[in-house]
């Protein structure tokens, strides 16, 4: 309608909200009314804002009849049947809303208690889909493997490649269209300054090409960018450009030192990309830094990723790999049965998680399902004081089907509104995930809360709704009507059924709770067990750190071990620092880099053990700084150094295995075709790589000898003081930079700190399921509660009458737990019975515990009965309270 | 009587301001001089709402008249007391003053 007229122009939208809320018929004429008087305003001198505020108020004003009248047109009317039926179920919306509103305190209990389980459903959900189920950011993310060398004497652990086998397996292959290597390497470099420890990777030209990803910034490496000889060329990971190089795009072309060599920056990968082992802050790609020249064959360091061939499958790739390894087995005599391995990048990064994460989900999902029983419940206890409206509504001509949808709407309506709440509730849990360790999960950034994850949460209230309301729904409708009609509105007994359904929950409920908090009994034993592993060297008042010479700096072997005993010397120095030492690996962070050692006088060994081992270059005083202890023989000297015979110390579990039955001290052994060593001594066995793994035989050489070249430059410092990390920072730089200021201090941490990290990930999964029982528990013990209370308020006329006839209120509430009593016991026996046939689900989290550990069943048992009688005696002894008259005077 | 329903306080002020508007009773004259007599806030929905409930009840007729500018272009729809509406109003004002005759009721003053 224009508006003519002077020109006059009413609210649009208020205009239009008024053709909503008025009746077909009148609208012409009510929308004429209105802006005939909107005009005379303006034309009485009134100002437009004021005439608008009249039109609005108009508006408001007219909302409420109109609607009602909308109402009851809409009721009265004999539409098409299409458009009825969409009006019946606007109608039944706010039907059910009316309903959920009448009884507050019932609505708000419903879905406070579901909030809660959905929340901690989907905040679960969120983890589990960012690290399992989100893709990675790869071209075709399924044909990306990591391959793995199976050395059968090595108890088929997958481990590293050699360089050579790596450039065989590449020039080889028929089933992989690329194959990258992959290695460690860890620069120093040197920006604004203070030299900064980088995490890196040292790769194939062809590495971002296996993955198929593209630089976020300038290019990935060109194929001859890793010919030896090329100009130094390195790719940034996306994180550190922003952090370290301050997201500056003019970064491409500049120069970066790294270890004394001029790198040009090419690139910047894109972000948050996850690459098998590690999170590298850049690469680099010279892949002969692992090639022959540098190490020997018997060392193994490259981890190659490949690129499935298109058309290829998983067992022509296996049989490709079958092919290759045994074309090489004649150059390995020592490797006789190596074989090959591929394994989905995929697999790679979250599989060692995988059967925790699901377990965790699963434990959560049950919380829920109590949740959802105990709304279920609540219905029903409720349902009895609506019977008579359901009856009534019945009587009128309403369906069974019909009156079945209303009750679902209620439950869908509820389901929703405490899905919305939860998805809040989740939200509030991540600030809480970097407390627990989530970071610390591989693939940890992908975890949030984002479009799938309330996709799921919208799911799953749906479902849940279905869960806990199709029963009670099914019960209100399905009574008999004449019967709830002749009872008036006064009847609330409960039929027989009604209160074997609530029964049914109860036990499911308290079977439920047993089987959760066996879990969390199981991890916080298995926790407890890994905190007091004896990891063979005193674990307190340890400060480490790492420190990596350059290659430029530190050419030869002997300006190394200067190095070294320098820092050393000027470490121990220290005031509060009782002995330092410095070491290739420390305990518990060892990589697998097994080195071979042989008995001169049996070169080929014993096919049946293996004669890989960790080995370690060590100063004088490593062992004395770690309290590891000594059990034969003598630990280095200063004496031992270049100039004198070569020694070595074994751990005792490589004596056992390479001289059994006999005394090891002066024997010899060869490191890696290395020069003979004399063995001076045998210390205890040491964790090399975590608490949960088995001590490694280990073969220690004095750092001094220049035996293993390739494990001198980059060592880790130990300092054995009481005395704080932040009070020794400053100290320890200047002791270290005093001898060298290019050289970084990487990762300078406490042992504790060490030790906290290894096991963040059973911390992790011990506070999940405990936080996860803890909610099982409680939500249990209301239902028991709630529907012990409500079976109490059905035998009031019976409790009445006993008391009023003498019976001591003791009696009664002795009978009415007894009653409650048996739906207990047979949900702990139900629960126990469940613990013992799932506990195989859980083996993989625990550590040093049986699932069937009889100490923790029972104690659970024990627990949650007591809880139990305590939840059952509340209301029992409630209504044993009652006045019998009050209740006599009820009957 | 007729229908058996009584006429509820609004709809008898509605009548009632047909008869004073006589031949130009529509939605806006009716909202306003309610408004004005009573100082009562009037919504034009609540009018329209009486007037159909008193239209259904055949108290009052209407018609539709022309398009007018100041209306955008629409029509006013002008209603007028039927004689049964004259009687249901009569008899209601008679109930009045029959139930609150002889008795002290406190006057309200006139509010301007």
């Amino acid at each position: 309608m224009s508006e003519r007229n002077g020109g006059h122009r009413v609210p649009r939208l208020a205009e239009l909200l008024f053709t909503l809320v008025t009746p077909r018929r009148e609208r012409h004429f009510v929308l004429g009314d209105v802006r005939e008087e909107f005009v005379r305003i303006l034309e009485s001198g009134k100002s437009l804002r004021a005439a608008r505020l009249w039109y609005w108020r108009q508006l408001l004003g007219s909302a409420r009849p109109g609607c009602r009248r909308l109402v009851k047109a809409k009721m009265l009317s004999n539409g098409p049947r299409r458009r009825g039926m969409v009006d019946r179920q606007w109608y039944d919306l706010r039907l059910a809303t009316r309903a959920l509103v009448r009884r507050p305190l019932l609505s708000a209990t419903a879905v406070v208690t579901l909030a809660v389980g959905i929340g901690a459903t989907v905040a679960m959900y969120s983890i589990v889909h960012g690290v399992l189920l989100a893709r990675l950011g790869y071209a075709e993310p399924e044909r990306v493997v990591c391959l793995f060398s199976l050395r059968g004497n090595m108890g088929g652990e997958p481990s590293a490649f050699s360089y050579a086998d790596f450039e065989d397996l590449r020039d080889l292959t028929r089933a992989f269209s690329e194959v990258a290597a992959t290695g460690v390497w860890n620069p120093t470099a040197i920006v604004d300054g203070d030299p900064w420890k980088v995490n890196g990777q040292s790769v194939s030209g062809n590495f971002f090409d296996v993955l198929g990803v593209n630089a976020a910034l300038g290019r990935t490496f060109l194929p001859e960018e890793d010919v030896l000889g090329h100009e130094p060329v390195v790719v940034l990971s996306y994180e550190t450009w922003q952090s370290r190089f301050g997201g500056d795009s003019s970064v491409v072309g500049r120069s970066v030192n790294l270890s004394g060599v001029l790198y040009t920056i090419v690139g910047v990968a894109p972000p948050k990309l996850e690459v098998p082992r590690g999170k590298p802050d850049m690469w680099q790609a010279r892949p002969e830094y692992f090639s022959k020249e540098r190490m020997p064959r018997g060392s193994h360091n490259v981890w190659p990723i490949a690129r499935i061939a298109p058309g290829v499958t998983m067992e022509q790739v296996e049989a490709d790999l079958t092919e290759i390894a045994i074309r090489l087995e004649p150059l390995h005599p020592a490797h006789a049965g190596q074989r090959f391995a591929a394994t989905p990048v995929h697999e790679v990064l979250v599989g060692s998680v995988r059967p925790a994460l699901l377990v965790l989900f699963a434990a959560v999902a049950l919380v829920l399902l109590i949740a959802c029983a105990n709304v279920a419940n609540l219905l029903l206890s409720s349902a009895t004081g609506r019977s008579h409206e359901i009856a009534v509504k019945g009587a009128l001509g309403a369906s069974r089907g019909r009156l079945v949808h209303q009750l679902l709407l209620e439950s869908l309506l509820m389901a929703l509104l405490a899905g919305a709440i939860g998805v809040l509730i989740a939200l509030a849990c991540t600030s809480l995930f970097e407390a627990i360790g989530v970071a610390q999960l591989p693939r940890s950034a992908m975890v949030s809360i984002n479009g799938p994850i309330v996709a799921f949460a919208l799911v799953i209230s749906v479902f849940t709704a279905v869960v806990f309301g199709l029963v009670p729904a099914l019960r209100a409708c399905g009574e008999d009507v004449g019967v709830r009609l002749q009872e008036g509105g006064r009847s609330r007994s409960a039929t027989r059924r009604q209160m074997g359904a609530q029964r049914v929950l109860v036990v499911a409920e308290v079977a439920v709770s047993v089987l959760l908090l066996t879990g969390a009994g199981l991890l916080l034993k298995s926790y407890a067990n890994l905190t007091n592993v004896d990891a063979g060297f005193a674990t307190e008042n340890l400060l480490t750190f790492r420190l990596n010479p350059s290659r430029q700096r530190y050419q030869s072997d002997a300006e190394l071990t200067r190095y070294y005993e320098a820092v050393v010397q000027n470490l121990t120095a220290l005031p509060g620092v009782s002995s330092a030492g410095a070491v290739s690996a420390l305990p518990l962070t060892g990589a697998w880099d097994g080195e071979i050692v042989l008995r001169p006088d049996k070169p080929v060994p014993d096919p049946a053990t293996n004669p890989h081992v960790e080995a370690r270059a060590v100063t004088p005083d490593y062992f004395e700084t770690l309290g590891i202890e000594l059990i034969r023989g003598r630990l280095f000297t200063t004496a031992d150094n270049e100039s004198a015979p070569d020694v070595a110390i074994v751990s005792d579990g490589l004596a056992r295995r390479l001289f059994p039955g006999e005394d090891p001290i002066g024997k010899f052994v060869t490191v890696s075709n290395q020069r003979p060593c004399a063995i001076v001594g045998v210390v205890a066995d040491v964790n090399n790589f975590g608490l949960e793994e088995n001590a490694e035989p280990t073969v220690y050489v004095p750092h001094a000898q220049h035996i293993l070249p390739w494990i001198r430059r980059t060592m880790a410092v130990a300092l054995k003081t009481s005395l704080d990390q932040a009070v020794l920072t400053a100290p320890v730089r200047r002791a270290v930079w005093d001898v060298d200021p290019t050289v970084a201090i990487a990762d300078f941490r406490s042992m504790d700190r060490i030790i906290a990290d290894d096991i963040s990930g059973p911390r992790l999964g011990m506070s999940l399921l405990t936080s996860f029982a803890g909610l099982a528990i409680l939500l249990a013990l209301i239902g028991v509660s709630s529907v012990m209370a409500y079976a109490v308020s059905q035998r009031r006329s019976e409790i009445g009458t006993r008391l009023a006839l003498g019976a001591q209120s003791r009696d009664v509430v002795g009978m009415v737990i007894k009653d409650g009593a048996r739906t207990v016991v047979l949900g702990l026996a139900v629960g126990v019975l469940g613990a013992l046939l799932l506990g195989r689900a859980i083996q993989s989290m625990l550590f040093l515990v049986e699932p069937r550990d009889p100490a923790v069943l029972l104690l659970v048992s024990v627990l949650l009965a007591v809880f139990a009688f305590f939840a059952m005696w509340v209301p029992a002894a409630q209504a044993s309270r009652v006045p019998p008259v009050e209740v006599l005077k009820q009957m | 009587m007729g229908k058996g329903e009584n006429l509820g306080e609004f709809e008898q002020t509605v009548l009632l301001a047909l008869i004073r508007l006589e031949d130009n009773a529509y939605g806006m004259t009716i909202r306003q001089v309610i408004q004005e007599r009573t100082d009562r806030y009037v919504a034009i929905g609540q009018v329209y709402a009486a007037l159909e409930r008193l239209e259904t009840k055949r108290y009052i007729s209407s018609h539709v008249g022309d398009p007018e500018p100041i209306r955008g272009g629409r029509s006013r729809k002008l209603y007028l007391l039927t004689d049964e509406g004259e009687t249901a109003l009569a008899r209601a004002r008679w109930m009045m003053e029959r139930m609150a005759d002889g008795l002290e009721l406190p006057h309200l003053r006139s509010a301007r």
